[in-house]
């Protein structure tokens, strides 16, 4: 036995050889527990499991670190369906020991067969569902759900033991007595399952009690009117003849009417008890399968609807971006006709600026476009964006701040990372009282280029409008 | 006489995977010799207060 608090080996002493702790009181504790665990064990051998996690619930209560009382009590769980409790117990057995430690191997073969334990843990929770609606009084949807547990998982109790309670409910006893007796197989000591069986016993039993008392009196023998036969005494010549109880009817008449009466009685039983009794069950049939077919419908339903949701949201989203890919081709377009123009009229330096404005954004063009653009560039002659930048300082410096802020545009299209050009468009729009296009510039600082000088002064511009 | 109402009041919710987590807390939760030794602690502090009083 280990110290509970060092883990240091014990000896006869009652205090612990290293810590010196008292551990006299462990001692008992951990006694008192292995007594639970052997009785636990003994349970769990002849398949009490119920009878068995109660024991070893009371040997983990009296000594936590009782791997093996834990470890068995983990089984149990597990065998009652009750997955992830009995891996809970094995997580926390391998915690205190995991050399040497069989909890250790149980939780590696539950993660090999881990459909399985999905399987499993799904059945959980689809059991909580039900377990839910039954509480809201939902119980045609409960029944439906719990036959499909019940189908799958076979050896989960709760949901076989809930099943069996519904159709008891249902006066389906056969049903109830099956369900029942299989779950006594797997445990052996379930005092529900023993408790309804049992109830399902007397029901039967006074059924049965019910019928025989609404037999026809003529059945019953109970006639108290017979006279009494006079006898004669027997002397030894008599002869002992038993008495035939077949009677001689007296002609055709009484037998065609017998055979008619019973006829007519044949006719009625079917038709008051047989027809309605088939139809009550078709009936039956049909509400399930209208309430699981309703039930599928509403989900497709709702998955169509969020199917249709995506769609109209992707639509939305493409147009946008088509408005942009248009728009952003439209206007390079232009700006590669106002270039043209501007060419063909001799300004072949203003064409230059112009054709800097794009660039570096051939992509925008079509196929026609960018041979136009090519040609211009090739007959004019590229300029840089530098060159574009000293010529927009120049026009503002000379307060031209129309043309200036034009050069600053296309010197910012040229070279997307001259934020002294985004700063001085922005500076142009602001003295124009043109506010919309210097807050757009103002808010290009302030997204791309964070770390730039100019960030405080944007950021008071913005804020100021 | 078998309480349908009743009897369905008796099913408790079966713990699913993602309570996970919770289960081994609550698994783990103190045993005897822990309770014995806390009163034992609360005992002595309790004794020690009282001289230091």
């Amino acid at each position: 036995m280990k110290c509970n608090r060092c883990g240091a080996e014990l000896l006869k002493s009652d205090f612990c050889p290293e810590c010196h702790t008292d551990v006299s009181f462990y001692k008992r504790a951990a006694a008192a527990s292995n007594t639970y665990y052997n009785k636990g064990l003994e349970q769990a051998g002849v398949r009490d499991l119920s009878g068995a996690i109660e024991s070893l619930k009371m040997a983990v209560m009296l000594d936590k670190t009782n791997v093996s009382a834990r470890n068995l009590l983990g089984l149990c769980y597990y065998e009652m369906g009750e997955v992830v409790e009995g891996l809970s117990h094995w997580v926390i057995s391998s915690n205190y020991n995991s050399v040497g430690n069989p909890a250790t191997e149980y939780i590696d073969e539950v993660q090999k067969k881990r459909t399985d334990f999905d399987e499993k843990a799904a059945a959980a929770r689809k059991y909580n569902q039900v377990l839910e609606n039954a509480q809201n009084e939902n119980y045609d949807i409960a029944l439906i759900q719990l036959k499909k547990i019940a189908s799958h998982t076979p050896g989960f109790l709760k949901a076989q033991l809930m099943l069996a309670l519904f159709y008891i409910e249902k006066k389906a006893y056969a049903r109830a007595e099956k369900i029942l007796r299989n779950v006594l197989k797997i445990d052996t000591g379930n005092a529900m399952a023993k408790r309804y069986l049992s109830e399902i016993k007397k029901s039967s039993k006074e059924a049965v009690q019910d019928q025989s008392a609404a037999l026809p009196g003529f059945l019953k023998n109970d006639n108290p009117d017979s006279p009494d036969e006079d006898r004669k005494p027997l002397s030894g010549n008599d002869v002992i003849r038993p008495e035939s109880g077949y009677k001689r009817t007296n002609g055709g008449l009484s037998s065609f009417l017998h055979i008619l009466i019973g006829i007519g009685i044949g006719a009625a039983l079917i038709f008051f008890l047989i027809v309605p009794a088939r139809d009550r069950i078709t009936a039956g049939r049909a509400e399930a399968q209208t309430q699981e077919m309703s039930a599928q419908l509403a989900e497709t339903n709702d998955k169509l609807d969020s199917a249709q949701k995506q769609i109209e949201d992707l639509t939305k989203a493409r147009d946008e971006l088509q408005d942009q890919i248009d728009g952003g081709a439209a206007s390079y377009n232009q700006i590669l006709i106002n270039a043209a123009n501007e060419y063909l009229s001799g300004d072949d330096e203003q064409a230059a600026v112009t054709l800097a404005g794009i660039k570096n954004s051939g992509e925008a063009l079509g196929d026609d476009a960018k041979d136009l653009y090519d040609t211009l560039v090739s007959n004019i002659g590229g300029i840089s964006s530098d060159d574009v930048y000293s010529q927009a300082m120049e026009a503002f410096e000379n307060s031209e701040v129309m043309r200036a802020s034009t050069l600053f545009e296309s010197a910012y299209a040229a070279d997307n990372t001259n934020v002294n050009a985004v700063y001085y468009a922005a500076r142009c729009y602001q003295s124009m009282q043109n506010t919309d296009k210097a807050k757009e510039y103002y808010q290009i600082i302030l997204d791309d280029f964070p770390n730039s000088d100019y960030v405080d002064t944007a950021q008071d511009y913005i804020d100021s409008m | 006489m078998i309480n349908f109402e009743e009897e369905l009041k008796k099913f408790r919710p079966s713990t699913e995977a993602d309570e996970a987590e919770k289960a081994v807390i609550n698994n783990n939760s103190p045993d005897m010799t822990d309770l014995f030794y806390k009163m034992i602690e609360d005992v002595d502090l309790h004794i020690v207060k009282q001289r230091n009083s």
